[in-house]
């Protein structure tokens, strides 16, 4: 098989490119831990309210600028449907669904995961800037899914 | 001329062309692609309008509801249709006429194929079926949707059959001889098909429809969605893989020239084949329940397909340049004057092509693992799909239809429709322009996909995405109306070239095949040796997350139909 | 017929290398820069995002 010597080098640099993408991301994700994603943990979706966590959702305090926010996405909104942080804090999303699959999107930001019945899911954002944040779900869920959104108000220290 | 020379071009003359009943047989294909086609584009028109805020969609018709339509009978219908009626042209073409079982197989997975069409359109129609192409579980539409997509994907392995054995026939009568590049090259789509719509069969069959039925009364929601993208992924290079074929067997000979390689042509539709399958994780790397140490490894695998695609864009540009410069050509640039600029049939794929560039930059940010956080579910990623499958897939395709057209109905490829064919290119690469640039830019400031008319009770981001000057809901659907004006024009197109053009006789314009076919290496042909590979590198990247998610799933999901009325 | 062998004795005296492909390369070299600076144009975006 005769490769011509162009397309030799563009092989060479188009290979090296992807080899570089891979290796960027790889590193970003396991050295660095910006991973996607995709935690493993399970609940029941039908009985949220037995649930320990997700019985009683809402915001909790870990320390001065650490907030774990618990929520469960349901068609079509979310519990609570309401958040409020000082600025500068870093909050913890837990969210699962109570129905079909929804996501977690902040816009502008890098949480925007999928939300599927069964499973939970988490982001980690840190908020500095003061502010309203708009929370959506970009996942169809059913004729209301265009209504389907909640706010993060990010409160000046 | 030597007597020799004179015999192959004799005998390359009165190559009978495609058997009359064959001609038949796509062309049936090719108008129920066309069909499916106006419909479609009417479909995202209204999209288009309908989420800018421009026009109420009436009370009777849903945006989802179109929104399926559009998904639906686009990315499955008219590709799919037009995709097999191609490939029965160009099999009779290659190895001659169907033999009358093989041909009556044809016809059996056309018919399959359009009841099962049929049925999921009217159940869409019927507003039972508003769960978008894809189906994801729990949401649920009336099980006989789901029976007419089954009927859908039989259809088309029959008619795979069909394809395969005429291919199949030929090879054992040739034994040693190296294959044809297209039956070749529709060998491997073909393949690539069947592995990968297994999945969705068996999505469909073992898990939805005996839930959808009350059957069973739960789902496990995480295994329908892998099964869906183990299929998912191999759908888009279902597409892409004839757009190729076009590029490398029929683009050479309307420039004038000829393909330069056989065997890398080959080695890239092989590549395709081992590499399409296992990454449909790239299209849930933001999902809970798939670890990211095999979201990576498919990651992984999704880069190494774009190694084929790299082997194209030299193959195809240097045979531009080779073309342009054997015909005196000159210069850096100067030569590109020789390409035949003014005729649509290479003009149409041409832009396709130029498409493809920023297309296939996006697709590659897409499965950047991580960086998937950016895009994931917004308009970007319509964006992208729309100058992938709706811009560089479906302009070949219509380079295509042509001389498709006329050649199945014995007709001419006039000026006429040559005229009409390049203003439609250009009206069709404007309106997606406008389109696709705006998706990708509102898609980066998060504006979501899937999504009607919304502003979220005014806030102001997604107020915003109606007030950009070019990135703004509105540019989406000003390109809308552009694109609809053009698939309008489309259709008058195929109207004219099938039913109205002056009756003469227009050519396959198949390329020869290369010089080297001769010593292209024997073990490219070895199929089943593809098939194995394929088979382990699936199993590979497949097992241990599809048994994770069957051992530790949680309780199933109900039925939900009622969301979607 | 004539076209038929006019193309076919073109390309029987090109055998690759002997027409230039220079072009090819400053165009796939062009493409291969435009892929590495809209890749890391995302990327950038996504670190600053997070
Ligand atoms: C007149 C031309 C077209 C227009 C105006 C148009 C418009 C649109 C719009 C606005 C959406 C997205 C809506 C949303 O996410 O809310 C969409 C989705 C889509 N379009 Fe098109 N489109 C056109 C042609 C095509 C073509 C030719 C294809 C494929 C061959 C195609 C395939 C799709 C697919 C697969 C979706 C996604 C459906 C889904 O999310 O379920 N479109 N189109
Ligand atoms: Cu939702
Ligand atoms: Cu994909």
């Amino acid at each position: 098989m005769h490769i011509h010597k162009y397309e030799k080098i563009w092989l060479i640099f188009g290979v090296g490119s992807l080899v570089l993408f891979l290796g960027v991301i790889g590193v970003a994700a396991f050295a660095f831990g910006h991973q996607p994603p995709s935690h493993m943990a399970t609940v029941d979706a039908e009985n949220l309210d037995q649930d320990p966590v997700f019985s009683e959702p809402g915001l909790t305090k870990i320390d001065e600028s650490t907030y774990r926010a618990t929520l469960v996405a349901q068609a079509f909104g979310y519990n609570p449907n309401r958040i409020e942080v000082p600025e500068g804090s870093t909050v913890l999303f837990e969210v699962t669904s109570a129905d079909v699959v929804h996501s977690f999107t902040i816009p502008g930001t890098n949480v925007n995961f999928m939300v599927t019945p069964g499973h939970v899911n988490m982001a980690e954002h840190t908020f500095n800037e003061p502010g309203e944040y708009l929370v959506l779900c970009n996942e169809y869920c059913g004729t209301g899914h265009h209504y389907m959104s909640m706010t993060i108000e990010v409160v000046p220290r | 001329m030597n007597i020799t020379n004179l015999a192959v071009d004799i005998t390359q003359q009165v190559k009978p062309g495609v058997d009359p009943k064959d001609k038949k047989l796509t062309i049936y294909h090719m108008s129920v692609a066309f069909v499916a086609f106006i419909i479609g584009v009417f479909g995202g028109l209204l999209q288009g309008l309908a989420r800018g805020g421009l026009i109420p969609l009436p009370s009777w018709l849903g945006y989802y509801q179109i929104l399926t339509a559009h998904g639906v009978l686009l990315a499955l219908v008219f590709t799919t249709y037009f995709i097999f009626g191609f490939f029965f042209a160009g099999i009779s073409y290659t190895h001659g006429p169907l033999s009358k079982g093989l041909r009556k197989l044809g016809w059996t997975g056309f018919t399959v194929m359009s009841i099962g069409a049929v049925l999921a359109t009217i159940m869409i129609l019927m507003n039972e079926a508003s769960v978008l192409y894809t189906f994801y579980a729990p949401l649920a539409a009336h099980w006989l949707f789901y029976i007419g997509l089954t009927l859908f994907v039989v259809g088309t392995w029959i008619s795979s059959g069909a394809i395969l054995t005429h291919f199949y026939r030929w090879k054992k009568e040739n034994p040693g001889e190296r294959s044809p590049l297209f039956s070749f090259m529709a060998t491997a789509t073909l393949l690539l098909w069947i592995v990968s719509s297994l999945g969705a069969a068996v999505s469909i069959l073992f898990l939805i429809l005996p839930w959808a039925l009350g059957l069973t009364d739960s789902v496990n929601v995480l295994l329908t969605r892998t099964l869906f993208w183990y299929f998912g992924h191999p759908l888009v290079y279902f597409w892409i893989m004839p757009t190729y074929m076009v590029w490398y067997l029929v683009v050479p000979k309307l420039i004038g020239g000829r393909l330069f390689s056989s065997s890398l042509a080959k080695l890239a539709f092989v590549l395709f084949l081992l590499f399409s399958t296992p990454v449909g994780f790239h299209h849930m790397l933001m999902e809970s329940g798939v670890t990211e140490f095999w979201k990576f490894l498919q990651t992984v695998l999704t880069f190494a397909v774009v190694i084929p695609s790299l082997l194209t864009a030299f193959s195809i540009f240097a045979t531009f340049e080779q073309t342009g410069r054997e015909q005196g050509g000159k210069g850096l640039f100067s030569w590109l004057k020789k390409l035949p600029w003014g005729d649509v049939r290479f003009f149409a794929p041409f832009m396709g092509m130029m498409f493809f560039i920023p297309a296939g930059i996006g697709g590659l940010i897409n499965a950047s693992f991580s960086l998937n956080a950016v895009v994931h579910n917004t308009l970007w990623v319509v964006g992208h799909f729309h100058l992938t499958v709706g811009t560089t897939v479906i302009l070949t395709f219509f380079g295509m239809a042509y001389w498709l057209l006329p050649m199945l109905t014995g007709r001419r490829f006039t000026k006429h429709a040559n005229r009409c064919g390049i203003v439609q290119t250009w009206l069709w690469s404007i309106g997606m322009f406008l389109m696709s640039g705006a998706m990708h830019i509102l898609g980066l400031f998060g504006a979501p996909r899937r999504t009607a008319y919304a502003t979220y009770q005014d806030a102001p981001q997604a107020v915003a995405w109606f007030e950009g000057i070019f990135a703004s809901h509105i540019t989406v659907a000003v390109g809308g109306v552009i694109l609809t004006a053009a698939g309008v024009l489309m259709f008058y197109n195929f109207i004219y070239l099938t039913l109205l053009a002056p009756k003469g006789e227009t050519e396959f314009p198949m390329t020869p095949d290369p010089h080297d076919m001769k010593d292209s290496p024997k073990f490219l042909e070895n199929w089943k040796l593809w098939l194995l590979i394929t088979a382990l590198l699936i199993v590979f990247a497949y097992t241990i997350p599809i048994y994770d998610m069957i051992v530790n799933s949680p309780p199933g999901s109900p039925l939900f139909n009622n969301l979607i009325k | 017929m004539s076209e038929m062998n006019k193309q076919k004795s073109k390309s029987h005296t090109s055998g690759e290398n002997h027409t230039s492909l220079k072009t090819t390369l400053i165009f796939t070299m062009t493409l291969g820069v435009l892929i590495l600076l809209s890749w890391f144009a995302v990327f950038f975006l996504f670190l600053e995002r997070s």
